[in-house]
């Protein structure tokens, strides 16, 4: 190939201009930490960063949502602690109340009692930064206010969630209506063991269950089969689909039927009813849960056992001193149970949102470390790139400046 | 006899004297664009018959001396060929390369400021709102000025890309005068050669009507032929804008079907132009073709926005338990605003999802949050966020496509033009050894001379 002078000067200064393009390339990826400052500069890396970072900004999220409510269950969790306390100094209060040497003291008692009543209240009140813990939804409003001789939930049944990830949420906090006012039945005669067969009369015995608005569940029990038991019963309530749990509650002198309905509010007032053929000796009215000549009014046996109103209750019968408390005092258990249900499981949420933070954290790290791989460059290599470069570059100015120069003229 | 020599020694002077003043022509043009190294073409003349004694040829042939034939041009017309296709390619996608570029500086991604990161605000936002307290008037403002950034965001980028737009059509216009400009040069210098090349070879306006065609080439596709008496004729699309010195003008004329943006028509006829190459072309692409496709995902995702993220307010409830607000108003990127209602009043951001107890419910904000993950875009095949990244990756495609068959073509140009250095370029060192070889044949002539001279002095003397 002809070579001419203008032919080297170009190649030289292609050459010195190829060279400062990859020094400057160089030290824009030293100066930003990054690979690519555009997506052209590579588009498949660019677009996987995009979705790294998505990723992480929305596990940001998610774990500041966490963090937010976990002081809100934090306070959840104190306060249901302090009320089993409290409920304790009911226990001590009302065993003094029934000791007949302290009767003369009842309008101490009561007073006592109405004191407890209005911690107990003010705890079930409390807030965290103005906002009502157990309110459902209505935080902006006391949720329990006592008007006399019944207590109101202003509040709703709605349990508060916290996104975690794209289709999962969960639950971070209880509504006062599930921790305080729980619809349950627990009545009628006791029964002096849980397991063995009783009521063999008559042979077939059919009772419904109906919660709130939904469709009542018949129940057929029948003698002839098996030996029904008070356990039995209890059982085939749970297999029949009726959307309450039955328990077998061991009282002071034998054994009654409980029901747990798991609704709250009005969706989950139970309806208890025979519907035998004769249902005036039906199988709940020998059992003592509705009285056989008003078969629907199951209801009168519907007690509201949340803690609240039976302390009401209690204070009431106290004050004319009545001692006649025995069912608001089983009630009152089956409400502490109630709490205490929920103060565990506060606990699990507690525990839940821990677990979900240090997965969160360790998945943030991770993906953070992806997102460093595919953005971030390896200084010691540029470092050792840029060196190279720039030893060509100053090769290629210093070749070009003795090439260049000499040409014949220089030698004639 | 001796007469005949200082003829000969004369030949020689002057013949040498034109390829010494030839030297010096492409010595002076060393730096010339476009100049090829010219050559002088020397030949012997024609022989004389003298009588000799021989029997059987009487007579010799005796040579004359030197004489130049031509003065040749060193030029590979295909090379200059391959040139204008190369060159061609390099306007089209210099032009778009170029574009693109703007493009990526105007979504400016991956940043802290571009709509991805305002996008993510956006949602996290909602998000916050919804835990712990909806009712939080921080939580709403927050909410509320976020959307207005992302509104903006929105705006300011489709603004840009129109402006750019804009710029492509003005550039189109200045494109097209400047074609004209060359168009009006070749017209006179074909006028020129044709004039020159009566006597001989215009070499030096040859290499200038050159250099001219090669840039018309990288402005605009044109067919280039020369004919026998040196005119040429330049075509676009089979039509002619320079025929001998005969120019036909381009014009550009605003087209209401096209946002009034200019067609490149011909002047007389008015008919368009079929434009299929050059940055002209690669304007007109990235006008009509490159910037509107991002400006329509731009718009699918602000308007994908403003209806999902409506349709989800609008069932929900303000804090004063009123209903029904849009939050988003207009319909695309260009005219997505937050609505009046909600940017002065956050109050009526409805995050609940009921009308009573709406202090703690944020259903409703935690829905429109999750509109993020929903999969709305593409036949719901994606969602809001991912479909944004995909355009930035798309435009991340094009632009380094571009600028990779701008970077071959830049190359390939790189090595035509050695390609022709190499073969019509002039070399210092090549012109000083034909130099010295001149100056040594001229300084033999002059020695001949004083040589024929001598003889001729002795002669006289004899007399």
């Amino acid at each position: 190939m002809r070579i001419t002078n203008n032919l080297i000067s170009d190649h030289v200064l292609n050459n010195i201009q190829k060279g400062m393009s990859r020094v400057s390339d160089l030290q824009n990826q030293l100066s930003t930490g990054k690979k690519f400052q555009t997506p052209s500069d590579n588009p498949i890396e660019v677009s996987r960063s995009l979705r790294v970072n998505d990723q992480v900004n929305k596990t940001e999220q998610y774990m500041r949502n966490l963090e937010v409510m976990q002081p809100i269950l934090q306070q959840s969790d104190g306060v249901l602690s302090e009320i089993t306390t409290q409920l304790n100094s009911v226990d001590t209060l009302t065993k003094q109340f029934l000791n007949a040497s302290n009767n003369d003291n009842y309008e101490l008692l009561a007073s006592n009692m109405s004191e407890i009543l209005d911690t107990v209240i003010s705890l079930a009140n409390s807030n965290y930064n103005g906002k009502y813990v157990f309110g459902g939804y209505n935080t902006s409003e006391v949720p329990f206010t006592r008007e006399g001789d019944k207590i109101r939930y202003n509040g709703t049944d709605d349990v508060l969630t916290a996104n975690i990830s794209e289709n999962t949420s969960i639950d971070v906090s209880i509504p006062g209506s599930s921790i305080f006012t729980t619809h349950q039945i627990l009545g009628g005669s006791e029964v002096s063991s849980k397991s063995a067969a009783f009521i063999p009369e008559p042979s077939t015995n059919t009772f419904s269950i109906k919660v709130g608005n939904m469709a009542a569940v018949d129940i057929t029990v029948n003698a002839d089969t098996s030996n029904i038991s008070l356990q039995d019963i209890a059982d085939k309530i749970n297999i029949s689909g009726a959307e309450v749990n039955a328990y077998v509650k061991e009282s002071e002198n034998g054994y009654r039927l409980k029901l747990v309905s798991n609704f709250v509010g009005e969706d989950g007032e139970i309806t208890l009813a025979d519907t035998g053929a004769d249902i005036s000796d039906g199988l709940l009215n020998r059992l003592g849960l509705v009285d056989g000549a008003n078969l629907t009014s199951g209801r009168q046996n519907n007690f509201n056992t949340g803690v609240l109103d039976q302390m009401v209750r209690i204070y009431n019968k106290m004050s004319v001193n009545d001692t006649d408390i025995d069912q608001e005092l089983a009630n009152m258990d089956l409400g502490r149970d109630n709490i205490l249900l929920n103060y565990g499981k506060v606990g699990v949420m507690m525990q839940n949102i821990e677990q979900k933070q240090s997965l969160m954290t360790d998945m943030k790290l991770k993906q953070q470390e992806l997102l460093s791989s595919i953005e971030d460059i390896d200084y010691a290599e540029i470092m050792t790139e840029l060196n190279s470069e720039m030893v060509a570059y100053q090769a290629a100015i210093q070749a070009g400046a003795r090439v260049v120069m000499p040409s014949l003229l220089d030698y004639l | 006899m001796s007469i005949v020599g200082l003829e000969i020694a004369k030949r020689a002077l002057s013949a040498h004297q034109t390829v010494l003043d030839v030297i010096g022509h492409n010595v002076a043009n060393v730096n010339t664009e476009g100049y090829s190294r010219q050559k002088v073409d020397l030949a012997s003349t024609d022989p004389v018959s003298i009588p000799v004694i021989n029997k059987y040829k009487p007579f010799a042939s005796l040579g004359t001396g030197v004489k130049v034939l031509q003065i040749q041009r060193i030029r590979d017309d295909f090379l200059d060929s391959q040139k204008r296709d190369v060159n061609l390619d390099y306007g089209t996608w210099s032009q778009q390369a170029i574009s693109y570029e703007m493009v990526e500086g105007i979504f400016n991604e991956p940043s802290d400021s571009g709509i991805i990161a305002n996008l993510n605000k956006f949602w996290n936002s909602w998000e916050s709102l919804a835990v712990p307290d909806p009712s939080s008037s921080g939580a709403r403002s927050n909410l509320a000025s976020q959307a207005t950034i992302l509104a903006n965001s929105f705006q300011v980028t489709r603004d840009q890309l129109t402006d750019l737009q804009k710029n492509h059509n003005a550039d189109i216009n200045s494109t097209v005068e400047k074609i004209n400009a060359y168009a009006d040069q070749l017209g006179i210098l074909n006028g020129q050669i044709v004039e020159a090349e009566s006597s001989g070879y215009a070499n030096d306006l040859r290499d200038k009507r050159n250099v001219i065609v090669s840039e018309l080439a990288q402005l605009v596709n044109v067919q280039y032929y020369e004919d026998s008496y040196g005119s040429s004729t330049v075509a676009i699309g089979g039509a002619f804008i320079v025929a001998d010195r005969n120019v036909n003008h381009l014009a550009t004329e605003s087209n209401s079907k096209n946002s009034g943006f200019y067609d490149v028509i011909w002047k007389d006829s008015t008919k368009l132009v079929s434009i299929t190459g050059g940055e002209l072309y690669g304007l007109i692409e990235a006008r009509d073709t490159n910037v509107p496709k991002f400006i329509n995902y731009l718009d699918d995702v602000a308007s994908q926005l403003i209806t999902s993220v409506n349709d989800i307010h609008k069932q929900g409830y303000a804090s004063d338990g009123s209903t029904g607000y849009n939050f988003f108003s207009g319909s695309s990127a260009r005219d997505i605003h937050v609505t009046e209602e909600i940017k002065y009043d956050p109050s009526k951001i409805s995050a609940s999802s009921r009308a009573d107890n709406i202090a703690g419910n944020g259903e409703n904000a935690s829905a429109i949050a999750n509109v993020r993950n929903a999969l709305l875009m593409d036949s719901n095949t994606t969602s809001m966020d991912q479909y944004y990244q995909n355009i930035i990756s798309q435009l991340g495609v094009d632009t380094a496509e571009a600028g990779t068959f701008m970077e071959t073509n830049d190359s390939l140009i790189r090595q035509l033009d050695n390609q022709i250095q190499s073969m019509s370029g002039v070399s210092i060192d090549e012109e000083m050894s034909e130099m010295i070889k001149a100056e040594h044949a001229y300084s033999a002539a002059a020695k001949y001379i004083q040589v024929v001279k001598n003889m001729l002095d002795v002669l006289m003397g004899i007399v």
